[in-house]
């Protein structure tokens, strides 16, 4: 027994710590998802806040979906409801962070993944980063001791918050594109690192087990798009046996590279965004997976949001 | 993985490697180390693990090379008449010279040509447009083998104790290749010796319990100081620093009072977490720091702050050039015309001026460091020049130099020469530096440090007392450190309970109040890039 005691110590240590831990991840992590509670990224994770399985199409991504995809546009032309969950650089490993979060409120028929953070540099650290912050929040929201209060020790988790934008971020500037003729047809086709292709199994594997439909949707960009990374994504979604529309390869979108983008091509602005859901909406709707929630009254926050949407624009 | 306080070095990297080592048979440990150092090295520089596997074959022939001609002469020896003995010695002793220094040419000449050619290159290039001569040289874009600085001295160090028997030349080029390239010491040292190492790296000693807990509470004492203090304090002293016009000295001197202290708690608690990480392989790396703010001197601060540099520079540098023929006629010259105490001081100023050239130079490529060289140069021979007659004031006045007040006061004189010289070594430029200077003598106002305005440079009330706290925390364990107590020692015979709880606030004060997450920009491992 004296043999073993230093393992048993060992042992008995690691488990009080991992204990610790989580009771004071429970303590940091965010009871409500305002920015005055340190929720961070408060404009996707207005999800949190909206009603219980109210949303039909959940996007994820980086700043292309949140500057492409607007979800008061389908909603004002099919009564479909939708949320972009998207922020600046997002890594897979948070679009699924995403997924996990809103699945806990929403069952979305579709999940649809903005493509261009596929490409983006996903090392070994940041993926052990991101999983050590996913099983312990105490290590993302550990600045919080700054403004913790009493009362929040103990209290309860309560969501209240939504963006009446439902994720999508509205634009105005225009900057014109320096190389408007980017997809020009090649052979080749712009590799996958293992890490992000596993990142993306995982999001397809968490929706089929809920019988979520999966796609994946290119936004127009002239600065982070081609012809080999469409490729790529084409390979992938074949592999994955998952729909993908490129928006960088739809003549009908129009896309006017002089006047529809903000900063050269990098981002689409508000009359880009407008004909990306204009053609998605189309596309969502003759699918027929969707009810029309136009003339539902549980919806009738929707109406609200889409009021103030319109005065906006 | 350039950084040994991050995640990945210590939740990943280390454990693997102290499980594969524990579990491999003892003879192959070493061998294990050696593959995790490659791996580690390769991970931050790629491609130029070359350069230290070049150093590495080249001491290691060196090394040989050495130890054949000395067999050479001692054959010799034996068979010659005595008179002519001395003059075979000569002609070996020349033999051996050409050795060292083609050996120590190629090292340094490695290190010159990665470092400092574009620092050569651009003062060349600034001559050449002072004098109005329309060329040029270009400028090599080089990526720089991370830790150069520090196994080329290592490298070096070991041809010259061949040479002077202090050690025996190795033959086994697996040990020499892993005294160079010993994971927790590749990037900031400590620069170590193979007569200290070669011993414990080879034997391949099982981590126990103790060696276990004792190197994870040395790592965590650490990434205490570097992430709780050194990353907070990151963007204060960025925006100081880069502030374009300084109109209060008493800003500038919060700048340089945050660099200095983010400084000490960066190096010394990467320093904790080397030697912590070591010392789980039972492997003892020199220590690095000694409490350098109780210094009274400038001489012993340098006696206490980055040691394995200091007594590299005096053994390699200092004495070969004190003790040189030249150097000792000088000083017999200079001792009859000046007496006992200027005439040495002197003849050993030169020695101490090329050590104070080379500290500059080794910490950077740019006159701010050949500044700060200087600068510490200038007050140690002032503090050599005047020793008699400080010695004779104290006589005189009857005052005890261990007095406290005494003692404080020459702390505290030290402690604002350290402090200025540290800005001059953090400023981007030799101009900058002045400027902050200037504010800093002829601008101070001290209410500033009092005011509101020192939240103005990105971190708060609250950020400023965790600081506080945490630097008290680390002046008691300095404390007790300085009175010889080994807090580790009296920690391990405490109840568990208590030890445990201890262990667990501490772990958690890191992970709440840590520096790190969206908020922050954690400071690069400042002792790399030199």
């Amino acid at each position: 027994m004296e043999k073993y005691k230093n393992y048993i110590d060992a042992t008995i240590f690691l488990v009080i710590f991992f204990i610790l831990l989580n009771i004071t991840s429970y303590l940091f992590v965010p009871k409500n998802n305002l920015e005055e509670f340190g929720m961070e990224q408060i404009t996707a994770n207005g999800v949190l806040g909206e009603k219980e399985n109210t949303i039909d199409i959940l996007f994820l991504g980086d700043s292309e979906v949140y500057t492409s995809i607007i979800p008061m546009e389908f909603f004002n032309d099919y009564g479909i409801t939708s949320y972009v969950c998207g922020t600046s650089g997002q890594r897979l490993y948070d679009s699924y962070r995403f997924l996990e979060a809103a699945l806990e409120y929403q069952n979305p028929k579709m999940v649809v993944l903005e493509t261009n953070a596929i490409y983006r540099k996903y090392t070994l650290m940041s993926a052990i980063q991101a999983k050590s912050k996913l099983l312990f929040p105490v290590i993302k929201y550990h600045d919080r001791w700054k403004h913790l209060s009493i009362n929040e020790f103990g209290g309860d988790i309560n969501y209240t918050w939504t963006d009446d934008n439902k994720g999508y971020i509205k634009k105005d500037q225009i900057a014109a594109s320096l190389n408007p003729n980017y997809m020009e047809k090649e052979e080749g086709y712009k590799n996958i690192m293992p890490l992000n292709y596993r990142q993306v199994v995982s999001i397809k594997n968490i929706c089929d087990q809920k019988g979520i439909k999966f796609m994946l949707m290119s936004s127009p960009s002239s600065i982070n798009w081609n012809y080999q990374k469409h490729n790529g994504i084409k390979r992938l979604a074949d592999n994955l046996d998952v729909p993908y529309i490129d928006l960088n390869l739809i003549d009908s979108l129009k896309i006017d590279w002089a006047v529809d983008t903000l900063d050269k091509g990098d981002h689409l602005n508000y009359t880009g965004a407008l004909k990306v859901s204009k053609y998605m909406g189309a596309y969502f709707h003759e699918l027929g997976l969707f009810d029309n929630h136009f003339a539902d009254p549980v919806y009738s926050d929707w109406h609200k949001a889409l009021d103030n949407y319109k005065k906006r624009v | 993985m350039v950084n040994y306080c991050n995640t990945l070095y210590f939740l990943i990297f280390l454990p693997i490697v102290i499980l594969i080592y524990n579990i491999t048979p003892k003879k192959h440990r070493p061998k294990i180390l050696l593959l995790a150092s490659y791996i580690f090295f390769f991970s931050i520089s790629g491609k130029l693990i070359i350069f230290l596997i070049f150093s590495s074959l080249s001491i290691h022939h060196f090394g040989l090379w050495l130890e054949s001609i000395k067999s050479e002469r001692d054959e010799i020896l034996k068979n010659v008449q005595k008179e002519d003995k001395k003059e075979i010695k000569i002609t070996y002793k020349k033999k051996e010279k050409r050795i060292i220094i083609l050996a120590i040419l190629i090292h340094l000449g490695l290190l010159v040509f990665f470092k400092y050619t574009k620092f050569f290159g651009i003062n060349i290039n600034n001559l050449l447009a002072q004098l109005k001569v329309n060329y040029q040289i270009p400028l090599p874009k080089l990526l720089i083998p991370i830790g150069i600085s520090f196994y080329t001295l290592e490298a070096i160090s070991y041809i010259i104790d061949v040479a002077r028997e202090k050690i025996k030349p190795e033959k086994n080029l697996m040990s020499l290749a892993l005294y160079l390239s010993f994971f927790p010491k590749t990037v900031e040292g400590p620069i170590s010796r193979y007569e200290d190492l070669k011993e414990s790296l080879n034997a391949g000693e099982k981590t126990t319990y103790k060696s276990l807990c004792f190197g994870a509470q040395r790592i965590l004492y650490g990434l205490i100081k570097k992430v709780v203090v050194a990353d907070r304090l990151n963007i204060l002293v960025k925006s100081i620093f880069s502030m374009s016009e300084f109109s209060n000295g008493g800003i500038v001197a919060l700048g340089t009072i945050a660099y200095t202290i983010q400084l000490y708690m960066d190096f010394s608690g990467t320093m904790d977490v080397v030697i912590g990480s070591a010392e789980i392989f039972n492997i003892r790396l020199k220590e690095n720091f000694r409490q350098p703010f109780f210094s009274k001197s400038i001489s012993e601060f340098w006696s206490r702050w980055h040691i394995t540099l200091g007594t590299w520079f005096k053994d390699y540098i200092f004495y070969p050039v004190s003790l040189s023929k030249p150097m000792k006629k000088l000083t017999t010259i200079l001792r009859r015309h000046l007496g006992n105490h200027f005439g040495p001081l002197i003849a050993g100023s030169v020695a101490l001026f090329l050590v104070w050239l080379a500290n500059g130079l080794w910490h950077g490529a740019a006159w701010t460091f050949v500044f700060f060289g200087m600068y510490h140069f200038f007050f140690i021979i002032i503090a050599n020049i005047t020793e008699p007659l400080v010695n004779k004031f104290y006589c005189v006045t009857h005052i005890n130099r261990e007095n406290i007040i005494v003692k404080t006061i020459r702390i505290i004189k030290t402690t604002i020469i350290v402090l200025i010289g540290e800005l001059f070594f953090r400023a981007d430029r030799f101009k900058t530096a002045l400027a902050m200077f200037n504010a800093l003598i002829t601008k101070f106002d001290f209410r500033v440090i009092m005011s509101k305005d020192i939240f103005n440079f990105g971190i708060d009330k609250l950020d400023f007392i965790i600081v506080i706290i945490t630097l008290v925390f680390v002046f008691v364990i300095s404390i007790l450190k300085e009175k010889n107590i080994n807090i580790r020692k009296i920690l391990s015979t405490w109840q568990k309970p208590l030890r445990w709880l201890i262990f667990y606030i501490l772990i958690f004060y890191l992970i709440i109040f840590g520096a790190y997450g969206m908020n922050y920009t954690p400071v690069d491992p400042m002792y790399a890039n030199f």
